[in-house]
Order: C-alpha cells, then sequence, then structure tokens
C-alpha cells in the first residue's frame, strides 16, 4: 500500500485538483469495469461513475490506510453504489440504449491496479471450481441467484449456499485465516 | 436448521451481492451484522479478480467528474452539469446512499479484523511482472507448460493474425500470444478466450476472459472462471463490451487445438 495513495483520497476529499486528476487516473479503470459490469447501457454506466466519485470525494477523508487497501475501498464503495442503481432501477423505466463514448484517457498506475487484482485472484483461486463460477456470474456478471440457477442448472438454494461459501472463502484468505472448505478436497480447493 | 449466525452469513452476502430491502436491512440489523463489511470486502475482491485489463474511463465522463469536483470542491453537490438526465435529483440520493455506504464500509469494523486485511496485502505492493516476463517465467519454470500455436479463421479481423496459447495444467495459468489481430474498439466489442475442456459440456466452455487488442504483439494472462481439467481447444471470439456468459459463437477469430 502507498503512503502517497493513502494521501490522495484525502486531498482529493479536500478538494485538491491535482488529487482529482490522480484519483481519476488511478481508480477510473476500475470504476468503469465495475460500472459497465453492473449497469443497464453505456450511459447509466457513465451516470454511475460521476455518483461513485462523487461519493468518494464525500468520505474519502475518512479512508483509514491502516484499514483496508484504497482499490479495494473504491471497489467497496462502487459495488454498493452500482447495487443501489440496479435496485432503484428495476422500479424504474429501462434506461436510454447504448452510446457510443469518446476518447479514453489512460489508466492510471497500472502495476498498482494489477498487484491488487493479483491478490484477489490468488483468493479467488482457492474457491472450489462451482463456487467460483457462481461467484463470478453474481460478481462479474452481476446475474441474480435465479438467473444463476436457471444459467447453471442447479437449484436455488444450491447457487445461495455457493455464492456464501464462496465469499466466506474468499473472506477467510482475505483475513489471513486457513480456512477449508467443507465437503471439499485439496483437489477442488486449489 | 438455520441458526441465526447462517442467517446473519446469508443476509451479508445477499447485501453484498444484490443489496437487501428494508425487512432485511432490518433483519440483519437484529442479527447485530449491519457493520460486518466483510463480505463486501469479499465481493470487491472477487471484482477485483475477474476485472482484468478492461477498458480505461472515457475522456468525456473523467472530464465531467472533474467539473463536479471543480464545482463542489468535494461536497456531494457536485453534481456534473453535462448529463441530460436528472442528476440534480440522484445527487441528493447519491449523498445519502454514500453516506450509508461508508457507514457500512470498514469504518465499524472491529480493528482486529482490518489489521488482518493489512497484513495480507503489504507483501504484495511490489511491481509484479508484465504478462510477457510471466509467460516466460511459466514456460521455464512449469514442467507441463505447453505452447500451441493460434490458427486464424477467415474473419477478416483474423487476417494475418498469429502467436501461441501458452498453458500450464498444474498451475492452471497460461497466457495468450497474439499478434496480427484487429485492434478493437472496446465501446463497441472486445475479444473474449474460451477454452473447452474434455470433461465438461461442449456447448458451454470455459469463459477464459474478455481482453483488447491494440497495436503490435500482445500477451494477455488467461483467466479462467473455473478449472480447466483436459483442454482440447482455446477460441477467441468477438463479443459485446464486457463480454458474454455464452457464446453464440458468431465470429470467431483464433483457436488453437491441442
Amino acid at each position: 500500500m502507498s503512503i502517497s495513495a493513502i494521501g490522495v483520497l484525502t486531498r482529493a476529499a479536500r478538494g485538491d485538483e491535482a488529487a482529482v486528476r490522480e484519483c481519476l487516473a488511478r481508480f477510473g479503470p476500475i470504476v468503469w469495469g465495475l460500472a459497465l459490469r453492473l449497469s443497464p447501457t453505456r450511459a447509466d454506466a457513465e451516470d454511475a461513475v460521476q455518483e461513485i466519485f462523487v461519493a468518494l470525494w464525500k468520505h474519502g477523508a475518512r479512508y483509514d490506510p491502516s484499514r483496508a487497501s484504497e482499490e479495494a475501498f473504491v471497489a467497496v464503495v462502487a459495488r454498493r453504489r452500482l447495487i443501489d442503481r440496479r435496485r432503484g432501477a428495476a422500479r424504474r423505466p429501462a434506461a436510454e440504449p447504448l452510446e457510443a463514448a469518446g476518447q479514453a484517457v489512460a489508466p492510471g498506475d497500472s502495476a498498482e491496479t494489477i498487484a491488487e487484482a493479483g491478490l484477489a485472484a490468488r483468493a479467488m483461486s482457492g474457491l472450489r471450481p462451482e463456487q467460483r463460477e457462481v461467484l463470478r456470474l453474481a460478481v462479474a456478471q452481476g446475474l441474480t441467484h435465479e438467473e444463476i440457477a436457471t444459467h447453471t442448472g442447479l437449484p436455488l438454494g444450491t447457487v445461495k449456499a455457493h455464492a456464501r461459501r464462496g465469499l466466506l472463502r474468499i473472506r477467510s484468505l482475505l483475513l489471513g485465516e486457513d480456512a477449508v472448505e467443507e465437503n471439499g478436497t485439496e483437489e477442488d480447493a486449489r | 436448521m438455520t441458526t441465526p449466525m447462517d442467517r446473519r452469513d446469508e443476509l451479508l452476502a445477499d447485501r453484498a451481492l444484490h443489496g437487501l430491502d428494508e425487512a432485511e436491512a432490518r433483519e440483519l440489523a437484529r442479527l447485530g451484522g449491519a457493520g460486518d463489511d466483510s463480505f463486501d470486502l469479499a465481493a470487491a475482491a472477487a471484482d477485483l479478480a475477474t476485472l482484468g485489463g478492461g477498458e480505461p474511463l472515457p475522456e468525456a465522463v473523467a472530464d465531467r467528474v472533474l467539473a463536479g469536483a471543480r464545482a463542489g470542491a468535494g461536497s456531494a453537490s457536485a453534481a456534473p452539469s453535462g448529463r441530460r438526465r436528472d442528476l440534480g435529483r440522484a445527487a441528493g440520493w447519491v449523498a445519502a446512499a454514500a453516506a450509508a455506504v461508508l457507514a457500512v464500509f470498514a469504518w465499524t469494523r472491529p480493528p482486529q479484523v482490518l489489521e488482518k486485511v493489512v497484513r495480507v496485502e503489504v507483501p504484495v505492493a511490489p511491481r509484479l511482472p508484465t504478462p510477457a516476463e510471466a509467460r516466460a517465467e511459466l514456460l521455464a519454470s512449469a514442467p507441463d507448460a505447453r505452447t500451441i500455436a493460434w490458427s486464424a479463421t477467415k474473419d477478416p479481423d483474423a487476417r494475418g493474425a498469429a502467436g501461441d496459447v501458452v498453458w500450464s495444467p498444474s498451475r492452471q495459468q497460461g497466457y495468450l500470444r497474439i499478434r496480427g489481430l484487429a485492434a478493437n474498439d472496446p465501446t463497441l466489442a472486445q475479444y473474449q478466450l474460451w477454452i473447452f475442456d474434455a470433461r465438461r459440456d461442449q456447448a458451454h466452455p470455459v469463459d477464459g476472459g474478455v481482453f483488447d487488442v491494440r497495436d503490435g504483439e500482445v500477451v494477455i494472462p488467461i483467466r479462467a472462471a473455473v478449472r480447466v481439467f483436459q483442454p482440447t481447444l482455446f477460441a477467441v471470439t468477438v463479443e459485446r463490451p464486457g463480454g458474454v456468459v455464452v457464446s453464440k459463437r458468431e465470429r470467431i477469430v483464433l483457436a488453437a487445438a491441442l
């Protein structure tokens, strides 16, 4: 975890434009990637990005570097905002269709972004294959439990159990606990 | 029989993946789990793990965020003005929702739990090898790593494309090396890798992740969604941005058969 990254959220929250730019460069690809995944249209994803960054500017000063990495912090905030939007959208008329985007800006410090993704990937590699697939469909595709059950042919209760146990496994690995998956062999857990 | 702890975990998982309605949120609070964000962190980690290189933030979107920050100097009222939809309304509930988000995230987590998270992360802070370096390392260190040459299809974007796939069954790790494949506009389409496994239904190959190609040679890490037992074919299709769960296989550009 870099000291400069710790400062940038706090500075951005105080209105430091240079820090805001740095946050956009560093965290923009993460926020944008998550927004694209969990938004019905590209236009909706654009709006979601703005809302997520507003949330970060408003509360970034509360970020405590001793508690979690900044990428994880940004991803958690982004996911919660996107989930709220999805739930809200379910009660609103359908969004407008896809529209073309403008030119792109370069990603930020890719090494740090990749490092964080690498940590998370190692955590996921400990999941049993079926748990990983259910979790991937829920997280990366944004499918509901019911949609996953339809797609995989698994019973709804099994889907829910896999999702919960998958998250538990990742949580255990992130916390440094040596969790052994129930009913899972060493081969499965690898 | 479901114990209160099981139900608490179930609600925490549901909140992290799909959110809760008011009744569920009240139930979680009664069970003492409202301040536990560890499942949210796990879901975020899973998201980061499957995000890949992805697409950079569009410049126009970045500009609007920056304009909002300038206007609001970091306040929640800094809603961007460039959108044609009702962002003024959005900004109000954004502020409320953001407060709720951050009340949930981390700040109420027991300190000892959070310290453990940091201890895991600190060792991985140093720079990771590039995909090309990692590919070379895999070839050098994994005895079972195999190299399979790509065959380009007749798709116009694949004309002249070449390269190879490196895959290690024991490590469940591999890389695509591609040159000559047409650069894609990630706002319109992305390439997606599929891995056909002899021990799985051929109608549902394993998703190997989405990626983009720009000029020159690219090396892409394979991000298999599930364990690959006996790969028989690696194939690259053209899909909508973000990829698909099940490909219609309308445009296959590369294939590498074992």
